[in-house]
């Protein structure tokens, strides 16, 4: 008579899709991070740059 | 992701981003659209992620020389362990997506700018080519990329071609900018020496960088002169510019010291910003057919507002943000020793 099979235990998730979700986490943040960088970029070169900047009118 | 977001935005130096921002504006200017905004905005998106990646990259090859040039600085997420280099490179891959298709946006020729400064910003920094250990060649190339890309990006946002005008700029921004690179290496110094990074202050010392530089600055100087529209105005302030330049690269061309050395250097930097902003007001006000009086009284106006920082940074230097609270400082200070109650117990006796 063989020896019965060792109970695992619950099943875990796979690390695999931790690591991904992790990988879009960085991806969001990089995609929101430049569009902030952009955004004050732009207001910073408006107000400083372009703020004596004549009309063509 | 709130911590992610503030060590991208460390990681992108503000001040750096704020100068490749102004070059985009230069190229779009230059180009004739300096009242349409929106076109600046599209240029700026693929600028920024260029310069994300760039230094993502720099940061992930850099990480040992940081570590002793920059200990603990946040401005070096990687260095300062705020971060690991997966998920730097993750920043970089996603930046480097980010720009190409931006620059898809502009018209074409864009994104082959994009891609070849993207190339530009691997090459300087990953082996095997590492253009950051050849000297000079290293000195040439990196402001290349950092001038010509968000340029050409600005420019490419109101056409598709290039002129031999937008060129002439070019060169003039290119190779004043050169001349204000190399000092970056100052700081730095120990660092690349220790680790055999050869930038051209370690193979030439400082006298020879800041003639150099010196050289770059009245190069860069001449080559504007060839602006569209040039006058008297900008080329009295370009003038009054490049003398103080050439004073501060004088003076730092003593040791004093690396906090004399940094006041020196940020006050080059505040004027090469100057000199940027200045080419770009008078290309919008050329534009927009301001009369004489008017571009000669806001150049005035543009000198003063450049010089007054630039004289209190030399003066002053650079104002920090962290101060010790008064109550640490107190719990700090050693209190009177048993020596000091001995003596004092003497004189009364």
């Amino acid at each position: 008579m063989t020896a019965p099979l060792p109970h695992r235990g619950p099943r875990r998730p796979p690390r695999v899709t931790a690591e991904w979700w992790k990988v879009a986490g960085v991806v969001l943040a990089t995609a929101v991070g430049i569009a902030g960088l952009v955004l004050v970029a732009y207001v910073v070169v408006i107000f400083i740059a372009l703020a004596n900047m004549g009309s063509n009118k | 992701m709130t911590a992610r977001m503030r060590i991208l935005i460390l990681l992108a130096r503000p001040a750096v981003v704020v100068l490749f921002g102004l070059f985009a504006a230069t190229g779009v200017a230059e180009a004739g659209g300096a009242s349409r905004t929106v076109l600046l905005a599209k240029a700026l998106v693929p600028t920024i992620a260029f310069l994300v990646f760039c230094v993502v990259v720099n940061d992930l090859s850099d990480e040992a020389i940081d570590r002793v040039n920059l200990p603990g600085d946040r401005r070096r997420p990687l260095a300062a362990g705020l971060c690991g280099r997966r998920e730097l490179t993750v920043v970089g891959v996603t930046a480097a997506t980010i720009a190409v298709t931006a620059s898809a946006a502009l018209h074409r020729p864009a994104v082959a700018v994009t891609t070849a400064g993207l190339a530009l910003g691997a090459a300087y920094s990953l082996r095997p080519v590492r253009i950051a250990d050849r000297g000079a060649v290293a000195s040439l190339l990196l402001p290349a990329g950092y001038v010509a890309v968000p340029y050409l990006l600005g420019v490419m946002a109101v056409r598709g071609s290039v002129t031999a005008a937008d060129l002439r700029l070019l060169g003039g921004l290119y190779a004043g900018f050169i001349g204000r690179i190399l000092l970056k290496d100052f700081r730095d110094v120990r660092g690349d020496a220790l680790f055999g990074k050869r930038t051209f202050l370690v193979r030439h010392g400082r006298r020879a960088t800041c003639a150099f530089s010196a050289t770059c600055w009245v190069a860069g100087s001449l080559i504007l002169a060839g602006v569209r529209g040039f006058d008297a105005g900008l080329g009295t302030a370009l003038g009054v510019y490049l003398v103080a330049a050439l004073g501060l690269l004088g003076a730092l061309s003593v040791d004093g010291g690396a906090r004399r050395d940094e006041r020196l250097i940020s006050a080059v930097a505040i004027i090469a910003r100057g000199t940027v902003v200045t080419i770009i007001a008078h290309l919008s006000m050329t534009d927009a057919h301001w009369s004489g009086a008017v571009q000669r009284s806001v150049m005035f106006g543009l000198v003063l507002v450049v010089l007054g920082p630039a004289r209190t940074m030399v003066r002053r230097g650079p104002v920090s943000r962290l101060t010790v609270p008064a109550e640490w400082a107190r719990q700090a200070a050693p209190g009177p020793s048993a020596v000091d109650h001995a003596l004092s117990a003497g004189r009364r006796g």
